[in-house]
């Protein structure tokens, strides 16, 4: 994909979001993030992904969120951490087609960055929310092939995921899942299995104020066959507030796992809250 | 072989700090949690000299008393969905330095199954001076996008 397709893609993209966001009275929130992603998968080496992205994310009842980053990605067997586990990449060298395969092998060192894929992400409140203890959201995420495949930086195909989300809110905590299935578009190297993926894990309430704590478990079926399934721990810290900083750690758990990963983000409501100067105060 | 990078550290000391800065700022109201049954609701200017729900407490808890618990803005209740009615169990937290009716923190309709958050730790009201809602889109807790996020390679990703 050109650059100026990538661009053009991007836009509407954005001209969607914005266009959204206008006709409801809904908080935003954009988030810029930087991540980093590291895995052996049983090769002895590591495969790394560093991304930084901007997010944004649309109010309550509705969502619309764009996601939309560039990637670098250092991987000497090809490699690449994808969200729903290690995805072989294969390098199409400049002047020569691109060979076919089923399998991991042979797929060549990768060092390479640029723009990333784009997810677009659609969800609806069906059950609960407001003041409600119990709230779910069903949605649909497509991702937009426009991170440059020859290079290894995607599989250049779309996927789309399919999902829900629920939550629980108790006392002092918010219980939280999410369940959904992954159709994954085949690139010409090898064939992925669309696989079902979850998570559970719990939130703390805000802890003096504005320190926000969660944990969970995440994991999948084995979407390259023979790689393994993936299962990781993690760990969230953030912040409550207008502007919004957020750290995430995971640990991979199994073969088909990151061996871990890292998130910071630093996000910002678009809608002033009351929280701060603006608001009656006695 | 797992290695830790420069960057994991140094996002360490900079939430660290964010956070130790956070929580440092600012003196917070003494808090307690009260249960019991609502015996009345009626309203009562409150902060900014708007009228707010007010609801007359028989608590059980910690000790048996009545006490009168100041709500939100009438607008405020209806946005987020919280209702509260005379028979009602409530469990609350509230701000126990002032005189009058006491300010509240958070509140859980333990009869309707429906909680919302009223006011930060420091007190300040999450609606505008137009009794206008603030709080954000989580609308009755912790406002907030939570757990993993299924996406973009290289991290976990933001949460939902």
């Amino acid at each position: 994909m050109t650059i100026q397709k990538q661009m053009a893609f991007l836009l509407v993209a954005l001209s969607a979001v914005f266009g959204t966001q206008a006709s409801q009275a809904a908080v935003g929130e954009i988030f810029l993030l930087g991540g980093i992603a590291s895995g052996s998968y049983g090769t002895g080496s590591e495969s790394d992904v560093a991304t930084t992205r901007v997010v944004f994310n649309t109010g309550d009842k509705y969502q619309f969120k764009v996601d939309a980053g560039w990637i670098r990605v250092e991987s000497p067997y090809g490699i690449l951490p994808g969200p729903v586990g290690p995805l072989p990449m294969q390098r199409k060298q400049k002047g020569e087609s691109m060979e076919h395969g089923t399998g991991t092998g042979s797929v060549g060192e990768i060092s390479a960055s640029g723009v990333g894929d784009v997810y677009l992400a659609f969800s609806r409140r069906i059950l609960g929310g407001g003041a409600k203890l119990f709230r779910m959201d069903g949605g649909v995420e497509v991702k937009a092939p426009t991170a440059d495949a020859d290079e290894g930086l995607g599989t250049g195909q779309w996927d789309t995921r399919i999902g829900l989300t629920s939550e629980y809110r108790f006392w002092s905590a918010i219980g939280f899942a999410g369940l959904g299935w992954n159709y994954l578009g085949d690139p010409e190297w090898v064939e992925l299995n669309d696989v079902v993926d979850a998570y559970a894990g719990i939130e703390s309430e805000p802890l003096g104020g504005r320190l926000i704590l969660s944990g969970w478990l995440a994991g999948n079926p084995e979407v390259v066959p023979g790689v393994g399934s993936r299962g990781v721990v993690g760990m969230g810290l953030r912040t409550a507030g207008q502007w919004r900083f957020r750290f995430q750690a995971t640990a991979g758990l199994t073969d088909g796992s990151e061996d871990f990963s890292v998130l910071f983000a630093v996000s910002h409501g678009l809608e002033t809250p009351t929280v701060g100067t603006r608001g009656p105060r006695r | 072989m797992m290695r830790a990078p420069r960057s994991t550290w140094f996002v360490l000391l900079l939430t660290a700090a964010t956070c130790s800065g956070v929580a440092t700022a600012g003196g917070h109201s003494s808090l307690a949690v009260v249960e019991g049954t609502v015996l009345e609701v009626g309203k009562q200017p409150g902060e900014g000299g708007l009228e707010l729900v007010t609801v007359r407490l028989s608590a059980e808890r910690p000790d048996p008393h009545e006490l009168e618990l100041l709500l939100a803005p009438q607008s405020v209740l209806e946005e987020t969905g919280f209702t509260v009615q005379q028979g009602d169990r409530l469990k609350a937290r509230i701000f126990t330095t002032d005189e009058g009716p006491a300010a509240v923190h958070k509140v859980l309709n333990l009869s309707q199954n429906s909680m919302v958050r009223l006011r930060t730790l420091r007190r300040i009201p999450l609606w505008d001076g137009s009794g206008m809602w603030q709080g954000g889109p989580g609308l009755g807790g912790q406002g907030g996008h939570h757990g993993p996020k299924h996406g973009q390679q290289g991290g976990s990703g933001p949460p939902r």
